[in-house]
């Protein structure tokens, strides 16, 4: 399976010099560790309902503080993604390879020490200032991601301090997407 | 016959010292603190003059206690140059603690200062953190500070220095009650006394205190402080047997019960309780003299700590929260000090025995330490002394540790002293990172497992059966922990122009390796992660800190500290340095590339630290006054751009001044009345300085009965 999508991958035209534009979207997702994943599709710039889970609509889903993309074990698309140490902007190509699938529902693409840390004292979790996901989308396109801010909030996108408990968690997203080769 | 009683009192410490000061240039006269205070025991463990012992030290006398009002260990502790209470956030070397008023010495947190009550460990650590408040000050002689790494002296916890409480009894006989009244309802009430003849003394001390806690957030619905009530008694016997024998059999017992209650996940307050602790000592020292020449000391301790915290649901009545603290310690250990020629050699030994109890540990848990120290102490010249230490200590549970020291002392004339010394401390890893068998079921099913709990056979055999999903290569990294180890080096020029003023320098810094943090091993099947411990961070603390003393006018004292301090994870720094970590600067903001300058070293840690103290001590008339100002800058509380360290304004917490003033009247003999006013400036932080209220008085009144002579 590995194989096949790598070899797909390297027959992909590439470099073409057609910037992607940056955007930034609020994705208010299930704040909890069960239920439904919420689903965001580069294409479409923002949410894809979960009507259209068994799609290649949606590239990544995230749940509280789990990411999952839709690939192997999460979808039937093509999607898989690698986190780099280098800010948004220092990220001007999208590597040909190095993509990792959720592989199993345990062994997910995205490792949590890959992009936030945990704060015991606070309860809360900070995405790591200077990580960039670097996605392959479910239909092969490219597309990298900055996440901003990862905030507790209630069901209308409005953040809660404690004792209030969240039931959303409120992530800034920035991103771009290059639906022509792997140059952003 | 008191007087003479006395004499030979006084007879019996010189001849301790009566080696060593008949190589003194001559005898200096000192002190700030008065004659009686002019002896450290702590830096050698032989009684040596604060003038001339070879590493940083501090000695708080009773007056400076008395004149500053204070009440419990940490109010004092507090006003001294380069140590500062913690509260709050996190634990271990990069955090402060969570668990009551720790001491933060040489940047190093409060699970790496030792403390003693005269001369032996006190136990009751929790999350690492002896909670300073536990320790009545009304019983206190004097506090000895000796910053620095002892651990060649004291073993594990002596890495940022050694405080040691000594409580002996006043000399005569006498009787002294006194009561407290002040802000949130604060009272205290003591009854001390002492009682001798020429072969025996006996000290008493007996202390209720209580508050009604305080509020410093109106938004959150619990109390910044609950309300809380304990009891101290300390029960000290001396029996001279003859001019060259001498026991010691000190008791002391401490209850108290604080409410808890809080608000979970609600904005009223659902749960409730109270944490209970109780702790005891029993500690006989047997002192012997065989000759001029050797002296022989004796101890035993037994001592006890229980702390249990029971929550239950307020509207279901049902158990919420039940946990259980029991430690146990023993120990006996030797010392005899001999001298030979130049030479004052101090030999040691001792066997301890420590049992730990708690709810999140599988069983019982014992530890067997053995240890064993030398130390000699060589008078090369006059002025001019060195001293070379070694401790060795083996423990059951954990690597063993030697522990080396170095130190001089050389006076250039009766102005200039020149103090420097280089030496090893450890930790060892506490019972937690040892013995912790926890799984969160309330969260997603985390779990943590101390080194000593920590298989990777049992991982494998979860993993047969299904539990576990996924074992981590580091699960075969943790091995056998080791203890956490420094290298401390100090140098000091101490300036005395004339009696009563005294100026200091000193550059530190210590290089800390092997520090033991938590790290994933495994997957559970659910996708939530099992800790074990491991040695991992390195990291540094280097300073500068000057004090000065100044006694003028005869009837007034200034005294100034301040420290400027530096500290760093190295892996960070490194990190940092070669470019790979990011912040952002303010929250949302896009990463930029942080710099060194960006970085501002371990959490909880203030660059610049700063106190000055005024005390006027009007004999003929008996009013004394003191006025007190503690200054620190800000300080990195939280980090919330996971790149671990503080860099932006909404990670730091304010720098704050706080000023106490005390005026204080004595009454004839007997009578003493206080009254004092803390925190004049009003200056709180309800988050990160929650030990620390707003303006607050008190009123102190108390009697002292001076018997006569029989």
């Amino acid at each position: 399976m590995m194989a096949v999508v790598i070899g797909f991958t390297s027959c992909q035209k590439d470099d073409q010099p057609t910037p992607a534009p940056v955007a930034s979207n609020d994705f208010l997702v299930n704040g909890s560790a069960v239920g439904a994943f919420d689903l965001f599709g580069f294409e479409v710039g923002g949410r894809v309902p979960n009507t259209d889970s068994v799609t290649n609509r949606w590239d990544f889903g995230m749940r509280f503080e789990r990411i999952i993309v839709n690939s192997g074990a999460s979808g039937r698309g093509n999607a898989g993604v690698q986190v780099v140490n280098q800010p948004f902007d220092a990220v001007t190509v999208a590597p040909e390879t190095g993509y990792a699938f959720d592989t199993s529902a345990t062994q997910l693409a995205v490792k949590p020490e890959q992009w936030y840390v945990y704060n015991a004292t606070t309860r809360s979790f900070s995405p790591i200032a200077g990580r960039t996901f670097i996605f392959r989308t479910a239909n092969n396109k490219f597309a990298k991601m900055e996440i901003l801010t990862a905030l507790p909030a209630d069901d209308n996108g409005n953040l809660v301090t404690p004792p209030t408990r969240p039931t959303r968690i409120k992530y800034q997203l920035r991103f771009a997407f290059q639906s022509n080769g792997r140059n952003f | 016959m008191m007087q003479r009683t006395r004499e030979r009192y006084v007879f019996f410490l010189l001849a301790c010292l009566v080696s060593h000061i008949s190589f003194a240039q001559k005898p200096k006269s000192d002190t700030l603190d008065g004659r009686s205070d002019d002896v450290v025991i702590t830096a050698t463990r032989t009684e040596r003059k604060l003038s001339n012992i070879a590493v940083p030290a501090i000695v708080v006398g009773q007056k400076q206690i008395l004149q500053s009002g204070s009440l419990r260990l940490n109010d004092i502790l507090q006003e001294q140059t380069g140590l500062f209470v913690t509260s709050g956030t996190g634990s271990g070397a990069v955090g402060g603690g969570v668990f009551g008023n720790g001491i933060q010495l040489q940047g190093l947190s409060a699970d790496y200062t030792m403390i003693l009550l005269d001369g032996e460990p006190l136990i009751g650590r929790q999350g690492g953190v002896m909670d300073l408040s536990r320790f009545a000050v009304g019983n206190i002689r004097k506090i000895e500070i000796i910053k620095g790494p002892a651990s060649s002296l004291y073993g594990s916890e002596a890495m940022g220095g050694v405080i040691n409480i000594i409580t002996e009894p006043i000399s005569g006989t006498q009787t002294q009650i006194g009561a407290r009244y002040g802000s949130f309802a604060t009272q205290d009430y003591h009854v001390s006394g002492s009682s001798a003849n020429e072969k025996n003394q006996l000290y008493y001390f007996f202390n209720r205190n209580s508050s009604a806690g305080y509020e410093l957030d109106p938004n959150t619905p619990e109390r910044t402080l609950d309300p809380f009530f304990n009891y101290t008694a300390q029960l000290k016997y001396t029996h001279k047997f003859n001019r060259n024998t001498k026991l010691t059999w000190n008791n002391r017992y401490f209850y108290g019960k604080q409410e808890s209650f809080y608000a979970i996940n609600s904005r009223e307050i659902n749960v409730g309780g109270h944490g209970t602790t109780n702790d005891f000592t029993i500690n006989p020292v047997l002192h012997h003299q065989f000759s001029d020449r050797i002296k022989n000391r004796l101890s035993l301790v037994a001592s006890g700590f229980h702390f249990v915290q029971d929550l239950d649901s307020l509207n279901s009545k049902a158990n919420y929260y039940y946990d259980s603290f029991r430690q146990n310690f023993w120990r006996a250990e030797n010392q005899t000090d001999i001298q030979l020629g130049n030479h004052m050699l101090t030999v040691g030994g001792g066997y301890t025995l420590q049992s730990v109890l708690t709810t999140r540990y599988r069983e019982q848990k014992f530890q067997h330490i053995w240890h064993a120290f030398v130390q000699d102490e060589w008078k090369v010249k006059d002025n001019l002394s060195l001293i070379a230490g070694l401790r060795y200590d083996n423990n059951t549970d954990f690597a063993s540790r030697l522990s080396p020291k170095f130190a001089l002392h050389w006076q250039l004339n009766d102005q200039w002293t020149i103090n420097s010394s280089i030496g090893a401390g450890f930790k060892a890893p506490d019972f937690r990172q040892l013995y912790l068998s926890f799984v969160n079921n309330a969260a997603d099913g985390y779990s943590i497992f101390g080194a000593s709990e920590f298989s990777v056979a049992e991982l494998q055999r979860q993993q047969s059966i299904g539990l576990i999903a996924q074992i981590l290569p580091a699960a075969f990294a943790i091995q056998e922990l080791q203890p956490e180890i420094s290298q401390g080096f100090n140098f000091a020029v101490q300036f005395r122009p004339k009696p009563g003023w005294k100026a200091e320098v000193n550059v530190f810094r210590n290089d800390i390796n092997n520090l033991i943090n938590f790290i994933p091993v495994a997957t559970n099947n659910n996708g939530s992660s099992v800790f074990s411990y491991i040695n991992v961070n390195r990291a540094f603390t280097q300073g500068i800190e000057g004090s000065l003393d100044i006694k003028f006018a005869k009837y007034w004292n200034l005294s100034a500290g301040y420290q400027f301090l530096q500290t760093a994870d190295k892996q960070i720094l490194g990190a940092v340095k070669a470019g790979e970590v990011f912040g952002r600067d303010r929250e949302g903001a896009p990463a930029r590339l942080m710099r060194r300058s960006d970085y501002s070293g371990l959490l909880n840690r203030s660059a610049h630290m700063a106190n000055a103290r005024l005390f006027w001590d009007h004999t003929p008339s008996g009013w004394m006054a003191s006025l007190r100002a503690i200054y620190r800058s800000r300080w990195g509380v939280i980090d919330r751009d996971g790149n671990g360290f503080a860099n932006r304004p909404d990670e730091f917490a304010e720098g704050m001044i706080h000023v106490n003033l005390t005026l204080t009247k004595r009454v004839k003999e007997n009578w003493m009345i206080q009254f004092g006013i803390n925190n004049l400036l009003n200056q709180t932080n309800a988050m990160f300085m929650p030990n620390m209220p707003g303006t607050n008085w008190f009123t102190t009144v108390t009697y002292t009965f001076k018997h006569k002579n029989k």
